[in-house]
């Protein structure tokens, strides 16, 4: 049987927790690193998808239909900003751990890209995860909602609460950003993707 | 220049052309314009390798299952994060708005006085005393209201009087400061009983003529202070504004 995800939400409703632990299964890859993307680090991302969840759970009476990983994305967007908040308040629970996008033995496959490929791609996400970061908290949203997480627009707007239009020059002026940043680490993106310096 | 304005235009769909979601009449003139302008097929193509590489970023495993126990529904929520301290454009923001409604209470009321009160309030500003018209200049008004009958009888009307005269440099006692010279003006014509409206009582009967001088560049001194509190309130106001735009812009380029 495939994954039904209105039968699973509409008994998750009547307070069943393992119809709502299917979903949880479902999402909970793309809903970890979402909180990674946003704050940079695992254990506030750990933290702040598991919040995301508990508190899904409790407010599914305010689902009202559309999408679901939209209404989902929304709660954990919103954990990830009282995670930002909590952790600012508190500066020994820095975000400033990169360790997110160190060596990590499930990201690559065993027999894949040599050492220097990989040193490289580790480098690259390195300085995309910068990139990010220095963004505002809107426009990193943005961003990694659709270059990251590959949702269509209508969904962003349904997570950020705004409009087409804002979500358009949002997530256009978080790539012209990320573009710059990029641009001043060029060696570092895969032959295949990047752009020669010749054109003026 | 026309032609930079419609490249910057064409520059700031490039974003929605790459996600495939312009219509097929800006995405025709996009093309054109694409055709003729190598910055911004350079920009395109950056732009594309941006996107490709943020979509190739690598996806990390879970660390733990995030499935739910009875134990995590029991458990009360974490606490709330402190809520953030109103920062330093909403403090910019609040200052300008106060300032605005200040400067607009005084201006209006200065405005509204002389209105009100024509030649006579610019006469008292600039000091010419010689204003023609019924109106008299405020040095006369304590010479005649000095040797009234009542100048004795009316201390207690006439101290509230002298101090909001004599202490026009905050916006609260602007109006006071200009109505009662006007009624002075009016009232004290057709009879001088009236004369509790001046501020006599500050001078003894004895001084007089050091009343009359020191009385004039009182009430000069009272509209000096209102200008200077115009001028201090349209600078302040100027070096909020100027301080909001330029956090503005330095947010935007930050």
């Amino acid at each position: 049987m495939g994954f039904d995800e209105d039968a699973l939400i509409a008994r998750s409703r009547l307070g069943d927790l393992d119809a709502f632990n299917a979903l949880v299964e479902h999402y909970q890859r793309s809903l970890y690193n979402f909180c990674l993307r946003l704050l940079g680090a695992p254990q506030p991302a750990e933290d702040a998808a598991q919040d995301a969840f508990i508190a899904a759970f409790r407010r599914l009476d305010t689902f009202r239909g559309g999408s679901f990983r939209a209404w989902l994305f929304r709660i954990a967007a919103n954990a990830c900003y009282d995670e930002m908040r909590r952790r600012r308040a508190r500066p020994s629970l820095s975000l400033d751990v990169p360790s997110a996008y160190d060596s990590r033995p499930h990201d690559r496959p065993d027999t894949g890209p040599t050492l220097d490929d990989h040193v490289q791609r580790q480098e690259l996400a390195r300085c995309l995860h910068e990139a990010l970061a220095s963004l505002p908290p809107d426009q990193r949203l943005a961003a990694v909602l659709c270059d990251v997480q590959g949702l269509p627009y209508e969904e962003i707007a349904q997570v950020m609460g705004v409009s087409l239009g804002t979500v358009k020059s949002r997530i256009s002026r978080a790539r012209a950003r990320l573009r710059k940043a990029l641009m001043a680490h060029r060696e570092l993106l895969p032959a295949s993707i990047r752009p020669t310096s010749e054109e003026p | 220049m026309p032609w930079l304005r419609s490249h910057r235009r064409f520059r700031d769909r490039l974003s929605v052309y790459i996600d495939g979601r312009l219509d097929d009449r800006a995405r025709g003139e996009l093309e054109r314009h694409l055709d003729a302008c190598p910055a911004c097929r350079r920009d395109l193509t950056e732009l594309r390798a941006t996107v490709q590489a943020l979509h190739d970023l690598p996806q990390s495993d879970v660390p733990r299952s995030f499935a739910l126990t009875p134990a995590h529904l029991e458990r009360p929520a974490r606490p709330a994060p402190p809520r953030p301290a109103p920062g330093l454009m909403t403090g910019l923001r609040l200052s300008a708005a106060a300032l605005t409604v200040a400067l607009v209470a005084v201006v209006f009321v200065d405005v509204g006085g002389v209105a009100e009160d024509g030649t006579a309030d610019r006469a008292a500003r600039s000091g010419d005393i010689q204003q023609p018209g019924s109106r008299e200049p405020p040095s006369e008004h304590y010479e005649a209201a000095t040797p009234g009958p009542a100048a004795g009888e009316v201390g207690g009307d006439t101290d509230g009087n002298t101090g909001q005269t004599g202490s026009p440099a905050t916006p609260t006692p602007i109006p006071d400061a200009d109505t009662p010279t006007t009624r002075d003006t009016d009232d004290a014509e057709p009879s001088d009983n009236n004369s509790a409206l001046a501020p006599v009582p500050t001078t003894p009967p004895g001084a007089e003529p050091a009343a009359t001088s020191e009385a004039a560049p009182a009430e000069d001194g009272g509209f000096d202070a209102l200008l200077a509190a115009e001028i201090v309130l349209a600078v302040a106001l100027a070096v909020v504004v100027a301080a909001a735009v330029g956090f503005t812009f330095a947010g935007r380029k930050g």
